[in-house]
């Protein structure tokens, strides 16, 4: 359902993009591409400008240059809400909710946003049983339908995670881009989530930012490294393990 | 109490109250009660703003003041029978409330989405400026516009006519801003618990969130805006008719703030807390103003201490359900 065939199978393709803050390159000429069905990693040490590449394909942070293609359009001058509207789904690294409202009302309001329903003022939200039974399957998903009457500020850590990734689901995504999602996840909650992410790839495809190694390595099918804004290495996960520069850069001192 | 007890008891007493005034022979508390269904009405109009989008305005003055000078104007035309404009079109004052309703709206609206394009693009401390500034620059333009009457303000000298109804009966006229008061409330119900609302409210609370799942935040504010600004222009418009006079005090920031501590008083985002606060605001102005010319500094305190103690106004203090 996601792939754009006109794009040759990338879904998300980001050509140039550059981003400085004054003196400091955020981003320095980046390009890779995100394929349909896979699972693309982004690693890097703190710093290296991960966040930065997210928040501008995601339209929270405008590029100063370079080009951003989402299933075959131009989508580098839209804003964040446009760009959503479109099918791109983000997860935020540190959980981002509406904490007033339920779990199952945080899934709606993206189901009611991606369909662009934000227009309509009179029939009553609340008791419409359509939007709420799109929004539970979200929950469903993640396994958070027992939870879905609960607030989101009084949901558990791993809780929320889970439910960041329900929203995006929500969202009805042709491309996730998930910002550490394992971040703070206990050992059994972070298995868990693997396997949730593993079963996404066959929804959308994933850009996926993360810090776990053994994540990244168990889930990604093209790894992509990114130091002080550059890429300097991308390629299946064997070829980044033995690039001698990724090590000495990023995996540090030891042996992979 | 539930919320949904408390609602239509602050609308039974408010009208409960010009009944017992008409049938007891005082019409004093009728005129009372129509300036609380007025200024809550304003309140109303803020609290769609204030309460529900969390966009704090320090100038809904100004959408009060231009329903009020909207409505005054085309009011003094039709009473001196002169065109209002000879060009590009002919265009004639009028004296029928609905005609008056409706202009006095469509100013409120236009005001505010001229104001919200600009003051909507800031947040915090400068949205609040970028609002009081605008209100005082009307306030100043009617001072110093001496057409209708600049800084003296303008009486009007009738009430407006709304089919053959006395409209200059006490009670007739509560009865009918009464009603324009339900029908706003219904409204904003109405559109604070429909998907729209659910996008303002998520804007509210987390606005990166809301655009991050598509919410276009900026123009679901716009939209509230322009409603707020329509509702308050309506309730300035009934103010002037009420009064049958129209001046820049309207304009002034005092008024914003005092349809602010309506909104704050009452209990922010309440459906009716705005009425409660003006009817708590009109109590003290008439009980401490008989006795002390100071009794805004009572007032003051009562405010320092809702914020203090008790964030939800008198709404939150009688309801208790959530």
């Amino acid at each position: 359902m996601t792939a754009d065939p006109s794009a040759g199978g990338a879904v998300l393709e980001v050509a140039g993009l550059s981003k400085s803050f004054g003196a400091l390159k955020a981003n320095d000429a980046v390009t890779f591409d995100l394929k349909a069905g896979e699972i693309h990693a982004l690693i890097g040490p703190n710093g290296a400008g991960k966040s930065t590449l997210l928040g501008q394909i995601a339209g929270e942070i405008r590029q100063d240059s370079g080009a951003i293609r989402f299933r075959g359009r131009d989508i580098g001058a839209l804003g964040a809400a446009e760009r959503a509207r479109l099918g791109l789904a983000r997860t935020f690294q540190v959980s981002s909710l509406i904490p007033q409202f339920t779990a199952l009302e945080n899934a709606m309001l993206a189901v009611q946003g991606r369909r662009g329903e934000s227009m309509r003022f009179f029939a009553p939200v609340r008791k419409d049983r359509e939007l709420a039974a799109a929004a539970r399957t979200c929950l469903g998903r993640v396994g958070l339908q027992h939870r879905a009457a609960v607030r989101a500020g009084e949901l558990s850590h791993g809780e929320r995670r889970l439910l960041e990734i329900a929203i995006a689901l929500a969202l009805d995504p042709a491309a996730f881009l998930l910002d550490e999602p394992m971040a703070g996840m206990d050992p059994e909650g972070s298995q868990a989530l693997v396997r949730l992410l593993d079963g996404l790839r066959r929804t959308a495809p994933l850009l996926l930012v993360e810090h776990d190694m053994d994540v990244v390595f168990a889930l990604a099918d093209r790894i992509s490294v990114l130091v002080y804004g550059r890429i300097v290495a991308s390629g299946p996960p064997d070829a980044i393990r033995a690039d001698s520069l990724v090590r000495q850069a990023y995996l540090g001192t030891g042996d992979p | 109490m539930r919320e949904s007890i408390v609602h239509p008891a602050v609308a039974l007493v408010l009208l409960a109250v010009p009944l017992a005034g008409h049938v007891f022979g005082e019409p004093y508390l009728i005129t009372l009660a129509t300036r609380v269904a007025i200024l809550g009405m304003a309140g109303v109009g803020l609290n769609l703003v204030l309460g529900y989008g969390g966009l704090v305005s320090l100038g809904h003055a100004a959408y009060f003041g231009v329903g009020g000078y909207v409505a005054g104007i085309l009011a003094w035309h039709a009473f001196h029978q002169q065109p209002v404009l000879l060009w590009p079109v002919v265009l004639d004052g009028t004296g029928s409330m609905v005609a008056l309703w409706l202009a006095a709206m469509a100013g409120g609206a236009l005001l505010a989405f001229l104001i919200g394009c600009l003051s909507l693009r800031t947040s915090g401390v400068y949205f609040i400026m970028i609002t009081l500034a605008f209100a005082q620059m009307l306030y100043y333009f009617t001072v110093s516009w001496p057409a209708y009457g600049g800084e003296d303000g303008l009486p009007i000298f009738v009430r407006s006519r709304l089919f053959d109804l006395p409209t200059m009966d006490p009670l007739t006229f509560f009865l009918i801003v009464y009603c324009a008061l339900v029908a706003v409330v219904a409204f904003t119900s109405a559109v604070v618990n429909s998907r729209f609302g659910l996008a303002l409210d998520a804007a509210r609370q987390n606005d990166a969130r809301a655009r991050s799942v598509g919410i276009g935040v900026f123009r679901i504010r716009l939209v509230a805006f322009v409603m707020s600004g329509a509702i308050t222009a309506l309730a300035g418009a009934l103010f002037v008719d009420l009064n049958r006079f129209v001046s820049p005090s309207m304009l002034s920031w005092h008024t914003s703030g005092e349809i602010m501590i309506f909104v704050i008083l009452g209990g922010v985002a309440r459906l009716w807390g705005p009425v409660a606060g003006a009817a708590l605001y009109v109590l003290l102005e008439q009980v401490l103003g008989g006795m002390t010319d100071h009794w805004q500094f009572w007032v003051g305190l009562l405010l320092v201490g809702v914020t203090l103690y008790a964030r939800g106004g008198i709404m939150g203090v009688l309801i208790r359900d959530r």
